[in-house]
């Protein structure tokens, strides 16, 4: 089935949900505007797919011109190799393939709160492969016309950028190495209590690192962001210059990439590792127990592959980092943002995700939800791993139903029965009272036998074991608190 | 055969004790654990020796259910149900037991300052039944 088909039917599937709940009136006034906006994304997610289809249709039908352009007009000096064209080619096919990927990532990611990001993530990496696409495009229909002196300024700026490139990327590893990431939780708080908790954990931490002598850079999660934003930019003003070095790199890289992963395999053990992998998926530790790649999904297939770095002995928000390929540079904005909105742990090939059937993936986390009275589900939420169950799906709502009613049941038996608990000789509770006919034995409470000082096997007076505590009073009562 | 006569006074361990008028109110008051364990010892107002055990609905003698909590995970805890009826039966037919009970009855007047060296068995418990009328009130 292709993209296309799946989404039509999820956005049917919304629709249709829609209608019949609010036919029958079931669907609360908050459910209504999150499904309106679910449909209007699978309809954007539709158009965009589609808007992607004619582009690729339109550079493939470019580049062939380009070819035959040359071909029929025999310039010889300026004429690109076979095995140049080949590589573009190949580069654009992986480029649109990787797109079309993500957007299959997006169907899955679609339910619950990452929707949005992931939306406007993949707009953004849309718009930046066009620009690319376009870029290398003009750039291969105008080599043929360049002079020399064009090809020396060219070749000047590219150098002047490339410089630039790199001082940028040399602050962002300083930045990656140590970074500092100050995390608000709670974005209920004004803005300039945020600013001030940033400023604070900033200046703390300056003070540390100068204490140690240390010359660092210092960068908060959002002077990042700034810095990759800038690279972008920059990256694209020199498309022009870089793209067929770019291109040729990549397909090198490409080539070598099965010597990469048996290189993982190798080292996994080790202190740390790099490479192209791929994670389990439904291995939400924080740490990647098991990495693999199947043999099924060789790398031209259409899956996304993503790049990890394992470092492992730290914290949870440093083990797993996402590196894209330099050759998918179109995605970097993108893939930082995963790697900080989900604190690099949910590191997952979104086409192969879930390897279980969706439904057995809704109902278990349903029933785990009813059996925990949503603790669990507090817990997906807190490491931001819930866009993965629908929940308005019949299976979590029925493995919900099952999960509250097993402890209900039990909690009802508990109560009917009466069970009591005893600790050691002296000491028995009751948490739901018992049913031997007793008023006062009917609420919960415990029985207490309290020793004398010279005895410890005889009680006080009035203070023994068969009184009902706190309830029961007795004649021996000095003070209120001889009930206790 | 002999009747229990009512009230029957039941101590635990010597340092409470206990008056019911009506058997059903023991058996609703003390729980079947405590019986088992052997915490009380009862009389009747003539001073015998009572027995109480814990029966099933056939009135066969059985224990309350206990099991271990967790799986015995923890090794002092133990869940109970008291889910056993108490029966309640002369042990004596003859009083040999009123000495003690006086001696009971008395130890408990005396923490009410009242006054009870010549009192005879029924006299001490209409004393001690005004005794807990009173705490009572």
């Amino acid at each position: 089935m292709s993209v296309a088909s799946l989404i039509a039917a999820e956005q049917l599937e919304a629709e249709r949900t829609l209608k019949a709940r609010s036919a029958e009136k079931k669907l609360s006034t908050e459910s209504v505007p999150a499904l309106q906006k679910k449909i209007q994304y699978l309809s954007f997610t539709v158009y965009e797919l589609e808007k992607l289809k004619i582009l690729k249709a339109q550079y493939l039908k470019e580049l062939d011109d380009i070819m035959t352009n040359w071909e029929q007009n025999k310039i010889s000096r300026l004429k690109p190799d076979q095995a140049y064209i080949d590589s573009a080619r190949d580069s654009i096919l992986y480029k649109l393939t990787c797109i079309s990927s993500y957007y299959n990532g997006m169907l899955e990611c679609s339910y619950g709160s990452s929707s949005t990001w992931v939306i406007r993530n993949c707009k953004e990496a849309v718009k930046k492969a066009e620009d690319a696409l376009q870029a290398f495009i003009i750039l291969a229909a105008s080599k043929k016309h360049l002079s020399e002196e064009e090809q020396q300024h060219m070749s000047f700026k590219k150098k002047k950028l490339q410089f630039e490139i790199n001082q940028n990327i040399r602050a962002l590893a300083r930045a990656e190495k140590d970074p500092i990431i100050i995390k608000i939780r709670n974005s209920e708080l004004p803005k300039s209590e945020i600013e001030s908790i940033i400023a604070l954990e900033t200046f703390l931490r300056k003070q540390e690192r100068q204490e140690q002598n240390e010359q660092f850079d210092i960068y908060t999660h959002f002077e990042k962001q700034t810095i990759i934003r800038k690279i972008l930019s920059i990256s694209t003003k020199i498309k022009k210059c870089e793209a067929e070095i770019c291109q040729r790199d990549n397909i090198h890289t490409l080539l070598e990439h099965d010597t990469i992963s048996d290189t993982i395999r190798t080292k996994r053990n080790e202190e740390s590792f790099e490479g192209t992998v791929y994670q389990k998926p439904l291995l939400f530790s924080k740490r990647i127990h098991e990495i693999y790649r199947p043999e099924s999904m060789p790398i031209s297939a259409d899956s996304p592959y993503l790049s990890f770095r394992t470092l492992r002995g730290e914290n949870s928000t440093k083990i797993v980092k996402i590196w894209q390929p330099k050759y998918v540079e179109c995605f970097t904005d993108m893939n930082y943002e995963i790697q900080t909105r989900i604190n690099a742990r949910i590191v997952f090939s979104a086409v192969e995700f879930p390897l279980f059937p969706r439904w057995v993936v809704d109902a278990s986390a349903g029933f785990g939800d009813g059996i925990s009275f949503g603790v669990t589900n507090w817990i997906r939420e807190g490491l931001d791993i819930n866009n993965i169950v629908n929940r308005a799906s019949d299976a979590y709502n029925a493995g919900l139903l099952a999960g509250i009613l097993v402890p209900t049941r039990r909690l009802l038996w508990l109560y009917e029965v009466g069970r009591e608990y005893r600790l050691g000789r002296n000491f028995r509770l009751a948490p739901v009272g018992n049913r031997t006919g007793d008023p006062l034995g009917e609420f919960p409470h415990y029985h207490r036998r309290v020793l004398t000082k010279e005895n410890v096997t005889q009680s006080v007076e009035g203070q023994g074991i068969g009184r009902h505590r706190p309830w029961e009073s007795s004649k021996h009562d000095k003070s209120f608190w001889d009930r206790f | 055969m002999n009747k229990i006569k009512l009230p029957i006074f039941v101590s635990e361990e010597f340092h409470e004790l206990y008056m019911f008028d009506l058997e059903s109110d023991m058996q609703h008051k003390l729980e079947a654990i405590d019986v088992s364990d052997n915490v009380y010892k009862a009389f009747d107002a003539e001073g015998r020796l009572l027995k109480l055990e814990t029966v099933n609905e056939e009135g066969i003698a059985e224990k309350p259910t206990e099991g271990r909590f967790l799986f015995g995970l923890f090794k002092n805890v133990e869940w109970i149900i008291n889910n056993k009826n108490i029966q309640v039966t002369l042990a004596e037919e003859t009083p040999t037991h009123v000495d003690e009970l006086k001696k009971l009855i008395k130890k408990f007047l005396k923490s009410g300052d009242i006054e009870t060296s010549e009192l005879s068995l029924p006299q001490l418990i209409v004393a001690y039944r005004n005794f807990c009328n009173q705490h009572a009130e």
